[in-house]
C-alpha cells in the first residue's frame, strides 16, 4: 500500500507519456516501449477475467469516463461519438487480440464496481505519468479531442486510441518528478509507450508489487481503489477552487494558495465586521441611555456625549479597524483598504468604458467621501487610486465594497459594446 | 487563535528563583518560603511541559493530517468563516435602520466648506488649454460638495467628454480637478467653449445642491 500512498503524493499531477507523445513533445520514444509493453500486456492477458466481452467493458468505461465530465450538457453528443470511435477502433483490435484483452481485463474488475467509482478511476488514471513540464486544464473539453487523434492511422493495437484523447482532454498540473520516480521506479520503463492509461497504472501496481500476473487481481482493486481515492482528491481541490473568488491558474498550488489567501482574507472580514457590529451597538447604547438621560434632565444631555471610561456601559473598542481584500476578474482588478475610516481603492480596468464615472457613482452611494484621486490611462488600461474618507454613522465595510464595485464594473463593461480601437 | 498562545502564556511565568530549596538560605521562614517557591516552580514546570506536550501533539497532528483531510478541513472552515461572514454583515445591515447619526454630519461637512473656502480666498474656477493638437488640460475649482465629482463626471461624459489623465485633491473645501481630457467623438475642441460650457456645468453643480 506504501507504493499507493506514494503516488498520491505526487498525483498533483501528471500527464501520462501518451500526450506528451501527442503533443509532439516525445514521439520518439514511442517505440522503443513498445516492446516492453508488450512483454507487459502478456503478462497482464493472464488475467483470468480477460473473457469478458471487451468492447462492451471499453465501452462502458469510456462513456462512464465522460459522463463524469463536468459538462454534463455535453454528454448526450459525446456518447454517440463516442461509440461511433469505438466501433471503429475495433477493427485494429481484432488483430492482436491478447493485448487487446489487456483492456478488458483491468477494466472488468472495475465494471463490477458501482458506476461512480469506476468513472472516477479512469478519469484520473493519467495521474501517474512523467512529463514534468505539460499542463493540462481541467476544463479542456473532451469533445474537442474525441475526434482528433494524431497516431490513430499508426494503427496500434494495443492502445484503445480513444483512451489517448481521453487522457488528453484529463486535468492536471505539474508533476514532482522525484516523487514520481521514487513511488513507481519500475513502471517508470513503461512511460514511454503509445500506453493506454489502464495498461500503464497497471504496471504500476503490479510494479509496486513486484510480482506479476499473480497479483494481479489483488493488484487491481488496490489500484481502482487507488484512483478512487486520487478521483475523490481532485474533486476535493476543485470544490475548494468553486469556493474561492479569485482564481487565475488551474493547478492544484494555485488551488490552494489561492485558498490560503481567501481564507486570510475571510478572516480580516470576520475580525472588521465584529467590530463594527461592536462599535454599532456602542452607539446605539449610549444613544438609547442619552435618551433616557434626556428625558431625566436635558441639561446633562450635552455632557453625555463622551462618557468617560467608568461608566459600565461603554465598549472599550479602541482597537483600529483596519481590512484589505482584493477582488479579480478578467478584465478589473479592485483593492481596498480601510484602515480606521479612510478607504484606499486602487481600481484597474481594461480600457474600454468610463470607469471613472461608474466607480465615482458607486462611492456616493456607498457614503464614501472623496478626498483625492490619481490615475489615468496606462497602456490598455485605465488605472486610479481613490482616497476616500466614510461618513460619520456609515457602517460600510470592505468586502461590500470590493464586492459591489467589481460587480458594477464588470456589468458595465460587459454591457457596453466593443469599441473600435481609440480614435485619438 | 488561540492556538498561537499556547505554550507561550507569559502570565504564569515568575521570576523567583527556581532553583529551590537546594539553594542555602537562611532562616526557617526562608525555607518556608523556598518550600512555596518551589511548589510554585514545581507546578509552573508540570505546567509548562504540560501545554509543550499539547502543542507538540497539534503540530504532529497536522502533520501526520493527510491531503484529502486537509483540503476538506480547508473547505469546512472556509465555509464557517463565510457563513459567519454573512451573519455578521446581516446583523450590521439590521442595525443600520436604527441608526440616526447619520443626517447632521453630512450637512455640517458641506456648510463648512464654503465657510471654509471663502476664508482661504478660494475661487471657484474654470481653466482650459489645449496640449498636443487634440487633447485639452482642465483645471476645475469648485466647492466641495457631496457627489459634486460624480455630477461632473456626469455632465462632461453627456457633452462627450473623457477623462484620461485625472488628479482631484481636496482641500478646506475646495476640490481642484486637474485633468487631460479628449473628445470621445475624436472631433478636436475648442478651448474658449469648452471653459465656457464647464464654467456654466460647475454653477449648475452648485446651484443644484444649494436647493
Amino acid at each position: 500500500m506504501k507504493l499507493y500512498e506514494d503516488s498520491a503524493c505526487f498525483e498533483p499531477h501528471s500527464i501520462t507519456a501518451d500526450c506528451q507523445s501527442l503533443m509532439g513533445l516525445d514521439g520518439g520514444s514511442a517505440t522503443n516501449s513498445h516492446s516492453t509493453l508488450e512483454d507487459n500486456l502478456n503478462l497482464s492477458s493472464y488475467n483470468p477475467h480477460q473473457h469478458e466481452d471487451p468492447s462492451a467493458a471499453v465501452e462502458l468505461e469510456i462513456q462512464q469516463h465522460y459522463l463524469l465530465d463536468n459538462t454534463t450538457t455535453n454528454n448526450s453528443h459525446l456518447i454517440p461519438q463516442l461509440t461511433q470511435e469505438l466501433s471503429y477502433d475495433e477493427s485494429n483490435w481484432d488483430a492482436d487480440q491478447q493485448s487487446f484483452n489487456m483492456v478488458p481485463s483491468s477494466s472488468s474488475p472495475e465494471a463490477a464496481y458501482p458506476p461512480a467509482p469506476d468513472l472516477l478511476n479512469l478519469f484520473h488514471l493519467p495521474r501517474c505519468s512523467f512529463l514534468s513540464n505539460s499542463s493540462i486544464s481541467f476544463e479542456t473539453a473532451p469533445a474537442s479531442s474525441i475526434v482528433y487523434d494524431p497516431l490513430f492511422h499508426l494503427n496500434l493495437p494495443p492502445q484503445p486510441p480513444v483512451f489517448r484523447e481521453l487522457l488528453q482532454s484529463l486535468p492536471h498540473g505539474y508533476t514532482l518528478p522525484a516523487d514520481e520516480k521514487e513511488a513507481s521506479g519500475v513502471a517508470g520503463l513503461y512511460h514511454d509507450g503509445d500506453n493506454g492509461i489502464l495498461e500503464f497504472t497497471r504496471d504500476i501496481s503490479m510494479a509496486g508489487r513486484g510480482k506479476g500476473r499473480d497479483k494481479a487481481g489483488k493488484t487491481t482493486k488496490h489500484f481502482a481503489t487507488e484512483r478512487e481515492r486520487r478521483v475523490h482528491l481532485n474533486d476535493k481541490y476543485q470544490a475548494l477552487r468553486t469556493m474561492v473568488p479569485n482564481q487565475t491558474k488551474n493547478d492544484r498550488a494555485s488551488i490552494v494558495g489561492d485558498a490560503i489567501e481567501y481564507i486570510k482574507e475571510l478572516l480580516r472580514s470576520v475580525r472588521e465586521l465584529k467590530l463594527l457590529v461592536e462599535k454599532k451597538r456602542c452607539g446605539q447604547e449610549r444613544s438609547k441611555r442619552l435618551k433616557t438621560e434626556d428625558a431625566a434632565s436635558a441639561a446633562d444631555a450635552g455632557d453625555v456625549e463622551c462618557k468617560p471610561l467608568g461608566d459600565p456601559d461603554q465598549c472599550y473598542n479602541t482597537s483600529l479597524r483596519s481590512s484589505w481584500l482584493q477582488r479579480k476578474s478578467k478584465d478589473s482588478e479592485v483593492d481596498v483598504r480601510i484602515i480606521d475610516d479612510e478607504v484606499i481603492i486602487k481600481f484597474v480596468q481594461r480600457k474600454k468604458i468610463n470607469s471613472l464615472l461608474f466607480v465615482s457613482r458607486l462611492l456616493d452611494e456607498l457614503q464614501l467621501d472623496l478626498h483625492h484621486v490619481a490615475g489615468g490611462n496606462i497602456g490598455d488600461y485605465y488605472s486610479f487610486l481613490f482616497n476616500t474618507k466614510i461618513y460619520e454613522g456609515s457602517s460600510v465595510y470592505a468586502s461590500a465594497i470590493a464586492n459591489r464595485l467589481i460587480d458594477v464594473v464588470d456589468r458595465q463593461y460587459a454591457a457596453a459594446p466593443p469599441t473600435s480601437s481609440t480614435c485619438l | 487563535m488561540d492556538m498561537e498562545f499556547v505554550g507561550s502564556d507569559m502570565t504564569e511565568i515568575s521570576i523567583t528563583d527556581h532553583r529551590g530549596p537546594s539553594i542555602g538560605r537562611m532562616g526557617r521562614r526562608r525555607v518556608q518560603d523556598d518550600e512555596n517557591k518551589e511548589f510554585k516552580s514545581k507546578n509552573l514546570h508540570a505546567e509548562r511541559r504540560r501545554r509543550q506536550k499539547l502543542s507538540d501533539r497539534l503540530l504532529t497532528l497536522r502533520s501526520i493530517m493527510n491531503k484529502a483531510t486537509i483540503i476538506e478541513d480547508a473547505i469546512t472552515y472556509i465555509q464557517k468563516l463565510q457563513k459567519t461572514s454573512d451573519v455578521l454583515s446581516e446583523q450590521l445591515r439590521e442595525m443600520e435602520g436604527s441608526s440616526e447619526e447619520e443626517g447632521k454630519p453630512a450637512v455640517r461637512i458641506q456648510i463648512d466648506a464654503a465657510a471654509d473656502m471663502k476664508k482661504c480666498g478660494i475661487k471657484e474656477e474654470v481653466k482650459v488649454t489645449t496640449i498636443d493638437g487634440n487633447k485639452l488640460l482642465i483645471k476645475i475649482i469648485l466647492e466641495k460638495k457631496k457627489g459634486c465629482f460624480t455630477k461632473l463626471l456626469e455632465a462632461m461624459n453627456c457633452l462627450g467628454f473623457e477623462l484620461s489623465e485625472t488628479s482631484v485633491t481636496t482641500f478646506k473645501g475646495a476640490m481642484l480637478i486637474s485633468s487631460c481630457v479628449q473628445g470621445i467623438y475624436g472631433d478636436s475642441l475648442m478651448v474658449e467653449q469648452t471653459q465656457e460650457l464647464l464654467l456654466e456645468i460647475i454653477r449648475s453643480i452648485r446651484e443644484c445642491s444649494e436647493i
